[in-house]
């Protein structure tokens, strides 16, 4: 048995797959690449795969992770060479590593998310709107009927410019525990800003231990 | 609709950015699968979208279009994309934003196409078919379009009764489209070359063999509506349309877009066979798809590894009308065992006989026992079931029933269809009779995990099969049936699903109705019918007024029993049956005589002759007995 780690980055062609059709994505890229999966025992075996953290709807990403397990112990290249071949075209791969078998789950370790959002359209006081969110005591949203507050899960705010399309944005890390999380578009709501005027980016997951996938 | 008003693919693609996060499953309307393919649009001569008028999840299971799609875009000067029915939160976005059905490949405005395709399996398609025009900013009316307008084709099971889209399409392509759409193509690049006209290029198409340009046709109509004759209006034009067919089938497609949502079947398609000898009276497609054809068992092995290795799904279906008479389904099964038992590889045969030797099949598959044990008897009653010749005897069925629980499965499905010709309330209390003998057999065999799923569906006659002539059962007499049902139909561990019978009358004057319903599909879809085939979107009242307003009944086409002289409006399209044979089959039912399997004698349907050329050109017998012309006479 083996345990493997892949960073990959979730691109443009499949910016709306869900989490759930995310993984059925890696397990057809897996039977492609011919490699020898480890099953779950019961009455409906399937694919021992684990995705770091659920990305949602509509988002891309870099540095994503899954862990997967195989029967056998393969050399990472060959391991690396077989995926490479078989990755349909929203996966983009980064790194592939053994890591020991025990590790607790990324989803354990998981601390916090990076996130880069672009808006659409201009937001003339796009920087007010940073401070007066950051200078909330609170800043109380609903999910699902019940309030929630979003300030103790940002950690920071910070605004850019991008220089290709000259789109303004902001770059967020937001807490992300088994516990608690923060989304993104929850944010910008709060902020005054539709979703639907943004485009949401995860650059980058960090973990309370080191995890032994170079995040590039 | 003006060159101006298309929008360029990188605008589209834009607009998209803000609207995809907005609907349900944004997925559907973004392309970008593996195995899709793109190809150059500008050193690209011939641009094909082919549409499946429902939404991405139903048609991107459609095998005709998988097909269709790797053989257009194997050729150098043809590319083919795809363009569905968006879901109706997409719609009113599309609308919202004055964007055009575009397609899922390269984001190109459908109006931009040369060639545009749609797959008709059914009926209840049609307007949305008027839908994705208005939608494409197309013309709807086929005698309304210009010079740079697109070519509407179409084909399917549907079109073998072209006539109620008549008004709509360009060309409708009858029967088996592996090897026309090749010859279409080639008559399109000729008359792009040419700078020719429009009626130019149509007159063109109605020169290939099995190509039907209905323009050039009109309809006459006796005094009490019934059909006369269909009026060539240029005498060179051909008088039938006789379908096509492939001597061989064609290497099966593996290389399958893999979308990246859950669509109605997740799974490698491999059709083992086309065609099918039993004759069951009531089937469209026993009819339309002889002779048999078989894949060998190399083939479909070979096909299942490639497929796996190009998409990574874990399941296969092999499709065909009957597995069990595929000739050599135990070495079939056999070789899938000896190549697949240890890959997690699920493997599906549907159709298959009601013999305890199927139960000896799915074992071999390895099939897991949760999905349940279908069978179809169709009819509940040894009478019935030689009405529509589906001969089972009452016993066979009962011991295939207890081996099925005997083998392991705990739920077995039931098929029934009701509204059969000379059915009465006997044999649909019948149905309810043999479920619950059937629960029992379960119940005495494993105990209370028995379950039995009776799924009933309303019989429609269908053109070109030997109900042809038959009225529907009346909306009265389905109702008594279907509240019959669930009056005695009920209890712990039995459970029934039934279709609505308006959806069935609305499938039902489709099918067998003429050229004048283009008038009322297309004021029906102005009423606000579409998605018919969606029981929470069938608007009845549209089609309704549609009818009120055409001054037509939808009664005339479904509840009037028809003489087998009257002369049907799809009279011209020849599927290689002989109407005599129909007619013969026809009256055999009304004394209850059945056919058995042609395999082993023929009872001159009249497909042979029909092909013969293209039969011994091949040195072929499609499983088709020697022929002697043994007739069948009825006693």
């Amino acid at each position: 048995m083996m345990r493997v780690r892949i960073n990959f980055d979730k691109t443009e062609e499949m910016r709306f797959t869900s989490h759930l059709d995310m993984y059925r994505t890696w397990e057809r890229t897996l039977r492609r690449a011919c490699l020898p999966l480890a099953y779950t025992q019961g009455y409906k075996p399937h694919p021992r795969l684990q995705i770091a953290a659920a990305l949602p709807l509509g988002f891309t990403s870099s540095n994503d992770l899954i862990d997967l397990w195989l029967e056998q112990d393969i050399p990472i290249s060959t391991i690396q060479a077989c995926i490479e071949a078989a990755l349909p075209p929203g996966i983009k791969l980064n790194s592939i590593h053994a890591v020991p078998i025990n590790q607790p789950s990324l989803q354990a370790l998981l601390m916090a998310s990076e996130y880069r959002i672009t808006f659409l359209e201009a937001i003339t006081d796009l920087e007010q709107r940073v401070q007066t969110i950051i200078q909330k005591p609170s800043v109380i949203i609903e999910r699902k009927g019940k309030p929630r507050d979003l300030r103790p899960l940002i950690l920071s705010i910070e605004i850019f410019l991008d220089s290709g399309s000259r789109h303004q944005g902001i770059q967020v890390l937001l807490k992300t525990d088994p516990a608690n999380h923060a989304r993104p578009d929850e944010l910008i709501l709060a902020m005054g800003i539709a979703p639907e005027k943004a485009v949401f980016h995860r650059q980058k997951l960090y973990f309370s231990q080191e995890i032994g996938a170079s995040q590039s | 609709m003006s060159i101006e008003s298309i929008l360029t693919p990188e605008k589209i693609q834009n607009e998209l950015l803000s609207i995809l996060p907005t609907v349900q499953k944004p997925a559907r309307y973004n392309g970008g699968e593996l195995n899709q393919v793109v190809k150059d649009w500008q050193s690209t001569a011939i641009h094909c979208c082919l549409v499946f008028p429902d939404i991405y999840d139903i048609g991107m299971s459609n095998l005709g279009l998988a097909i269709l799609y790797e053989t257009i875009n194997q050729r150098p000067d043809a590319l083919a994309e795809r363009a569905f029915s968006p879901w109706v939160d997409m719609e009113t976005k599309l609308r919202q934003n004055r964007l055009p059905l575009y397609s899922l490949e390269t984001k190109h405005p459908l109006a931009a196409f040369d060639i545009i395709g749609f797959s008709l399996p059914y009926e209840t398609l049609y307007t949305n078919v008027l839908n994705l025009f208005d939608l494409a900013n197309l013309e709807i009316w086929s005698e309304k379009r210009s010079d740079q307008h697109p070519l509407i084709i179409a084909g399917g099971h549907a079109t073998y009764n072209p006539e109620p889209m008549a008004d709509f399409i360009d060309a409708f392509v009858i029967g088996e489209g592996e090897e026309v759409i090749h010859e279409i193509l080639d008559v399109y690049y000729r008359w792009k070359k040419s700078f020719a006209n429009r009626s130019s290029l149509l007159r063109d198409m109605a020169d290939i063999d099995g190509v039907y340009v209905p323009i050039f046709y009109k309809a006459h109509y006796f005094a009490d509506g019934t059909f006369s004759h269909l009026e060539k209006k240029d005498a060179t034009l051909p008088a039938t349309i006789s379908k096509r067919i492939v001597a061989h089938l064609p290497p099966a497609p593996y290389r399958f877009i893999v979308p990246y949502i859950e669509t109605v079947h997740e799974r490698i398609p491999i059709e083992i066979m086309r065609g099918c000898t039993r004759g069951c009276r009531f089937c469209h497609a026993g009819m339309v798809t002889r002779p048999i054809r078989e894949r060998s068992v190399s083939e479909i092995i070979e096909t299942i590894q490639k497929a796996v290795k190009a998409t990574g799904y874990n399941e296969v279906g092999l499709l065909s009308l009957s597995s069990s008479d595929y000739t050599h389904i135990a070495e079939l099964v056999k070789e899938i065992q000896h190549h697949f038992s240890s890959s997690h590889l699920s493997i599906s045969l549907p159709s298959l006989r009601i013999e305890t030797f199927s139960i000896q099949l799915m074992q071999a598959l390895g099939s897991t026992r949760r999905g349940g044990f279908t069978l179809a008897p169709e009819a509940a009653t040894e009478r019935m079931r030689n009405i529509i010749n589906k001969p089972i005897s009452t016993q066979d069925l009962l011991q295939t029933a207890q081996a099925v629980f005997e083998n392991g499965w705990s739920t077995l499905k039931l098929y029934f269809m009701i509204g059969h010709p000379f059915e009465t309330l006997d044999d649909v209390q019948a149905i309810v009779d043999l479920s619950k003998k059937v629960l029992s057999i379960g119940k005495n065999t494993i105990g209370h995990r028995a379950q039995i799923h009776v799924s009933v569906s309303t019989f429609i006659p269908k053109p070109h099969t030997p109900f042809q002539w038959v009225a529907c059962d009346t909306l009265d007499s389905i109702e008594q049936k279907i509240a019959l049902l669930q009056r005695n139909l009920r209890g712990k561990n039995l459970k029934l699903t039934w279709n609505p019978p308006q959806a069935t009358f609305l499938e039902a004057w489709l099918s067998r109705g003429d050229r004048r319903l283009a008038h009322v599909i297309y004021l029906a879809w102005k009423n606000g019918a579409k998605f018919d085939a969606w029981n929470d979107q069938r608007n009845m009242n549209a089609w309704y007024q549609a009818f009120a307003a055409c001054d037509l009944q939808p009664e005339f086409y479904t509840h009037r029993p028809r003489p087998v002289t009257e002369v049907f409006p799809w009279a011209h399209i020849d599927i290689g049956v002989r109407k005599n044979f129909l007619i013969q089959d026809y009256q055999m039912s009304l004394q209850e005589k059945t056919r058995a399997d042609c395999r082993q004698g023929c009872y001159a349907c009249g497909i042979l002759p029909k092909y013969n050329s293209l039969r011994r050109e091949q040195g072929l017998t499609w499983k088709c007995p020697p022929l002697k012309p043994k007739l069948y006479t009825p006693a």
